[in-house]
């Protein structure tokens, strides 16, 4: 009679804007989402992946069983047991033969399972190799902001409502309104009060429409702006030229409460640091970082790359962030992790893929989310022992030679951290399917197997860990009637031995155009939906947020179409783009708003252009008809 | 018009009663969530039924049109298939339902009867009962009296309560809510003239209180339906909305769907799952043609079916109920009384 | 109430290639009776199950005159039709409908009638075509155009010749660009328009095709005298339920699945999107 409907509050778990939902669901299965009204982040509102959070549970090809690959390289489905001892021992193996093992974590997988997979790599397997995708162009942002010193400021108001109150908004993107959506309204919120809003980026986005002025910000530029920027500081002398910028370092400095926003854009690692130490710089240098309503928030690209973070999946430091030598960190996390941690440095997640043996990953599809796709997806195939926890069958789940199932986000109980700092409860919204279970329990077995002592027995175990090691979690803890864990709405600390990190490269000059490559070929964006696996498994927004290279099998760059005429080319020929390193053929789409002479390479198409802009995300080219 | 029949229980028996209903169907009414937020939930106990709430920002249509909905059920066996229709309705009461939600029933009733009936909604209706409780203030965003859908309803509900001072005047509007007295006789007397006249008394209060908001739908619907909104409007306006589905997904009287199979227990589940015509790849047809690819063209779609005198002459209703739910979930400023308002002066804020 | 979105159990009796990426599927309810039950009016459509992919909507390509089997010509597009395509005699799918307004036979009776088709354009009139064939007393004179680009994309090839060898019906072809074996008329539909004697009054004319052809042709038919509303079409739209209900092919308050897919140009032209 009763068909038990009822409703669990989550956590939206695309980007990182930590929106607040409920999971619904009747007689045990999901039905769909609710938004929460009296959210403190969200209030109410979702954008359309949030709308579709409940998809990729319902709808993706779930992993449901413990898989071994055998002998003739098939899957078959195995016992929990079966599958925990063989990964344990594979990679027990490998270390006792003196070959490398890493772990990655995942900005797509909890706190709680990500503390955990950073205790499987330092502990477990003695591993300093432990990072994660997409973590490094947030950390970027992070060291070149820290560099500016602009997190001192004490617990400040939630940066999204600080946003909305803001009068001069700077705001460096891809495209907001697609990559971070609530953002992006903060932003709206603000332009629709009378804020002043500044745009930079590659194009003219959604938002650059509604802007008081849109500065061209390509790959590669983030130099020159650091540098004008310096030399544009109130009380010294303006370096000549540019009068657009100057006017909008005066409306920032000028500001009552002013905001920057900062997305990570397609630049590289050292241009993504300039460009925090510019615009960090900015504030420090303009009385901004103190400010009581002024507010600076660079932005992660998945839902929980920050508390990855945080909870030491990256190479360089221990979960904190803590220095790897900070011997009162190693004993507090000998403790929580049940083994004393190995403090070496590893490599990040790129040279980790090629120099290790064995992996463990956790919820990620590498390729989808590394610079290079076809060079992630070689190194997998040549791994000798690849683990794979998921709930999604990926591309990586089938090359794997243990793949072990998982609860979906909809699914989990554990933490996620969002850009401002909110440490916020996801709830289950239902069991999963078939053997499938808890990522954090997983994790605990596996480490388990690989000797670790006192294996957590609850999420909530593992969170009092986390508090117990995480200095800036030490209030995070499950508190009834809410869903917030902790929260503190300042910058992610950054550990000091990041910042030594010793391949930080001076940010290469743009190459220069010249009469032989006039135009600059950028690669647009970091990152992109469509190939993700929480995108393609939801049939709504799979059929929006169409994979590109699906929509075009031979790829696609961007052109101006006015030097396109110039050149004789129509829209969808096919041309040779040739730089100083190399060439490639791609088909054009013309378009009106690009600066001139720029081409835009999307992610998507990055690996077909690799001969051309080889790891770099800039390069000058010259364009030939074919 | 027929007077329904009015009845008045006092509040102190309003558990007994709700509590009998819990006993021998399922009853689903607001209670108290996380944060404050209003949930539609099955109650378990009529403690959890709140009186005094503002409106969830849920709608209440998901337990007639669920975001999932199987439909049916596709079994293959020996080589052959078997296609049976998943026909899951079971009897369910709506407990203190809004006026403007009643009405949003009404018009999305007479949507899916028109023939070819949608036998699964139309399932789902028949086994659903409707508690009317009416509003006696004015809701922070509702704007009802514009689009005729409360704050007290004429038609349209199985039962209509309204509070007085100790006791709820009952209205009785058919005999799936007279059912709902069965067995519970003894806590219903017949209203008294007074009381029947004090329910008069706090419905012309409550209009009152509204003031003089209008939403102006008549001028709004007679630009729309005439052709006389410039592309450039929607253009902007589309400039301050994010594409989020939101106004589709909470509104009462919207229903678009898409069908889709998937693979539950050995065999294929079709399923009705909500969609937005906000959505870009809504009309994307296979050829990869799409007659709505600007974003304008999708906000004047949304406005043109929910405002437009051609709509509203086919379906003998606005497609709005006035309750307010697209100002607080649109990720933009696109809700609906901002684009009426746009519609009749001819220019939008941004 | 029959169920709305409950298909019935279809089996493809066998299939024929007419161009590379296009096939007829002649297809049988499972149910016998039910079979014999069924009825439609050419011009309508029925949405056909790959069972585990989903629905699609297909125009009767047959006429009811000839219910042996229902025919339907799928061009491969995507997942289902790929995956249709994969699929031969004996396999099932789903069949639900008919769906949709239809072509009004009554209404032509009596006319001479003026079909004009190009490429994957000729499937939905030629159940229409055969349904008058059937019962040729009742129109006047009936000619048909049909072109496609190459010879090879012409659909229905053996029937074109079954066509051209009726005493009661002028047909005339052509391809954009022949090849060796094309001893036709070379160029795009409208050059028949010279080769055909058109009569605006008392002709009613059924025009599908490509969106491009359907506008050219549409702009010298009413330039040679013909009133928007002698003019008939169908249009297309993503569907996903085919009866009215989940909103995806409206135009303006119309139902492409309802209200149409046959519209006559006087709609169409008052149509607001």
């Amino acid at each position: 009679m009763v068909s038990g409907r009822s409703s669990e509050l989550s956590i939206c778990p695309y980007c990182a804007c930590g929106c607040g939902l409920y999971v619904q669901r009747t007689a045990g299965r999901l039905t769909g989402v609710m938004p929460s009204e009296h959210h403190p982040v969200s209030a109410g509102r979702l954008c359309a992946r949030g709308w579709a959070a409940h998809e990729p549970s319902l709808w993706g090809r779930r992993l449901t069983q413990p898989l071994l690959r055998d002998g003739d390289g098939r899957a078959v489905a195995t016992t929990w047991p079966t599958a925990l001892r063989a990964a344990a021992e594979h990679l027990r193996a490998l270390r006792a033969a003196g070959k490398a093992v890493g772990v990655l974590g995942s900005g797509r997988a909890t706190n709680e399972e990500n503390f955990l997979a950073a205790g499987l790599a330092r502990a477990g397997l003695q591993s300093g190799h432990v990072d994660a995708c997409l973590r490094a162009p947030y950390h970027d942002l992070l060291l070149g902001l820290a560099a500016a010193d602009p997190r001192e400021a004490a617990d400040r108001a939630p940066p999204l409502e600080a946003l909305e109150a803001c009068d001069v908004i700077l705001l460096v993107e891809g495209d907001l309104a697609l990559t971070h959506p609530r953002a992006a309204y903060a932003i709206l919120r603000a332009v629709r009060r009378g804020a002043r809003l500044v745009t930079a980026g590659s194009v003219r986005t959604k938002l650059a429409r509604l802007a008081w002025r849109h500065l061209s910000l390509l790959p590669g530029d983030e130099v020159a702006l650091a540098a004008a920027l310096t030399g544009r500081a109130p009380g010294q002398a303006p370096d000549g030229g540019g009068g657009e910028l100057r006017e909008v370092v005066e409306s920032y400095a000028g500001a009552q409460r002013a905001g920057i926003v900062i997305a990570p854009t397609g630049a590289d690692p050292a241009g993504l640091r300039a460009l925090g130490a510019a615009l960090g710089g900015l504030a420090a240098a303009t009385g901004h970082v103190d400010r009581p309503g002024s507010v600076i928030l660079p932005l992660p690209l998945r839902g929980n790359t920050r508390g990855a973070l945080e909870m030491g999946v990256l190479p360089d430091a221990l979960p904190g962030p803590s220095a790897l030598h900070d011997a009162a960190a190693r004993r507090r996390l000998a403790a929580a992790w049940g083994q004393e941690p190995a403090t070496a440095r590893g490599l990040d997640v790129e040279r980790m893929l090629d120099e290790v043996a064995g992996l463990v990953v956790v919820a990620d599809d590498p390729p989808v989310a590394l610079p290079s796709a076809e060079r992630a997806r070689r190194a997998l195939a040549g791994l000798e022992c690849l683990v794979v926890l998921d709930a999604f069958v990926t591309p990586t789940v089938e090359a794997a030679h243990v793949a072990l199932p998982i609860a979906s986000l909809a699914e989990t109980e554990g933490t996620f951290t969002n850009m401002e700092g909110r440490v916020q409860w996801l709830r289950a919204g239902a069991a999963p399917p078939g053997a499938a279970r808890p990522g954090w329990a997983v994790l605990a077995a596996l480490g388990a197997e690989l000797g670790l002592a006192r294996p957590p027995a609850s999420v909530d175990d593992v969170l009092a860990g986390i508090r117990a090691s995480v200095p800036s979690y030490a209030w995070a803890e499950r508190r009834a009637g809410e869903q917030e864990a902790w929260t503190q709405h300042a910058l992610p600390a950054v550990a000091p031995a990041a910042l030594e990190r010793p391949a930080a490269p001076e940010p290469a000059a743009p190459e220069p155009a010249d009469a032989s490559y006039p135009f600059r070929l950028v690669r647009a964006a970091a990152f992109e939906w469509g190939d993700d696996p929480l995108v393609t498994a939801s049939p709504t927004l799979r059929r929006d947020h169409v994979s590109l290279r699906k929509l075009f099998p031979h790829g696609r760059v961007d052109l101006p179409a006015l030097d396109a005429k110039a050149l004789g080319i129509r829209d969808g020929w096919q041309v040779k783009l040739v730089s100083r390193a190399g060439e490639a053929l791609i088909p054009v789409n013309l378009r009106d708003d690009l600066a001139p002479r720029t081409i835009l390479v999307s992610f998507a198409f990055r690996d077909q252009l690799a001969p051309v802009l080889g790891a770099a995300s800039h390069a000058a080219v010259r364009v030939e008809r074919v | 018009m027929t007077v329904p029949q009015a009845l008045v229980i006092r509040k102190a028996d309003l558990g007994t009663w709700v509590d009998s209903l819990i006993g021998r169907t399922e009853v689903i009414g607001p209670t108290r969530g996380p944060r404050g937020d209003v949930l539609l939930a099955t109650l378990s106990g009529a403690r959890e039924l709140l009186w005094d709430f503002t409106n969830a920002l849920q709608p209440p249509k998901q337990f007639l049109l669920p975001q999932t909905e199987p439909l049916v059920q596709i079994r293959t066996a020996r080589g052959h298939a078997q296609a049976e229709s998943v026909a899951d309705a079971h009897p369910q009461v709506l407990f203190n339902v809004r006026s403007c939600d009643v009405k949003g029933f009404a018009v999305l009733r007479r949507m899916h009867a028109q023939p070819p009936g949608d036998t699964a909604y139309l399932r789902r209706d028949e086994q659903t009962t409707l508690v009317c409780l009416t509003c006696p203030t004015p809701c922070p965003l509702g704007f009802c009296v514009c689009a005729d859908a409360g704050p007290f309803l004429e038609e349209h509900f199985d039962l209509q309560l309204t509070a007085m001072d100790d006791a709820m005047f009952v209205e009785v509007g058919s005999a799936k809510g007279r059912a709902l007295l069965e067995g519970q006789d003894r806590l219903f007397r017949p209203a008294a003239a007074s009381e029947v006249a004090r329910r008069a008394e706090i419905e012309a209060e409550a209009r009152r209180r509204f003031g003089p908001v209008t939403c102006h739908f008549g001028s709004a619907m007679r630009r729309v339906s005439t052709g006389r909104v410039a592309q450039a409007l929607w253009d902007a306006i589309a400039d301050w909305c994010l594409e989020c589905g939101g106004c589709n997904f909470i509104c009462p009287t919207c229903y678009c769907f898409s069908v889709r199979d998937r693979r539950e227990d050995g065999s294929w589940e079709r399923c009705r799952v909500w969609d937005s015509c906000q959505y870009a790849a809504f009309t994307l047809e296979a050829s990869g043609h799409n007659p709505r690819k600007r974003q304008g063209g999708r906000v004047r779609r949304r406005f043109f079916h929910k405002v437009s005198a051609q709509y509203y002459q086919k379906d003998g209703d606005v497609g709005c109920v006035g309750c307010g739910r697209c100002i607080t979930v649109c990720l933009g400023t696109a809700d609906m009384p901002a684009v009426v308002e746009a519609l009749r002066k001819g220019e939008w804020h941004g | 109430m029959a169920d709305l979105f409950l298909p019935s159990v279809a089996t493809i009796q066998d299939r024929r290639d007419e161009t590379p990426d296009t096939r007829t599927y002649r297809l049988r309810f499972r149910d016998a009776a039910e079979h014999e039950r069924f009825q439609f009016i050419p011009g309508q459509f029925l949405e056909l199950s790959v069972f585990g992919l989903g629905e699609a909507p297909f125009c009767f390509a047959s006429s009811p005159t000839r219910k042996q089997s229902i025919e339907v010509t799928v061009r491969r597009t995507g997942q289902l039709t790929d995956a249709l395509h994969a699929m031969d005699a004996g396999d099932e799918v789903g069949l639900r409908g008919p769906c949709g307004n239809g072509f009004d036979l009554a209404a032509a009776a009596g006319h001479d009638l003026l079909f004009i088709a190009g490429g994957i354009g000729l499937p939905p009139l030629r159940g229409l075509i055969w349904n008058v064939l059937d019962t040729r007393e009742r129109f006047g004179r009936v000619t048909i155009l049909y072109g496609a680009r190459t010879p090879a994309d012409l659909v229905y090839k053996d029937e074109l010749g079954v066509w051209q060898n009726r005493g009661d019906v002028e047909l005339h072809t052509t391809v954009d660009r022949g090849d060796a074996g094309w001893a036709g008329n070379v160029g795009m539909v409208p050059i028949l328009f010279d080769r055909a004697e058109l009569r605006p009054a008392n002709t009613l004319v059924y025009v599908c095709g490509p969106p491009i052809m359907i506008t050219f042709v549409i702009q010298d038919l009413l330039a040679r005298g013909f009133a928007a509303e002698q003019i008939i079409s169908t249009l297309e739209r993503m569907m996903q339920c085919g009866v009215g209900k989940c909103n995806h092919c409206c135009i303006g308050h119309r139902w492409v699945c309802r209200d149409g897919p046959v519209f006559t140009y006087r709609q169409i032209q008052e149509m607001v999107e």
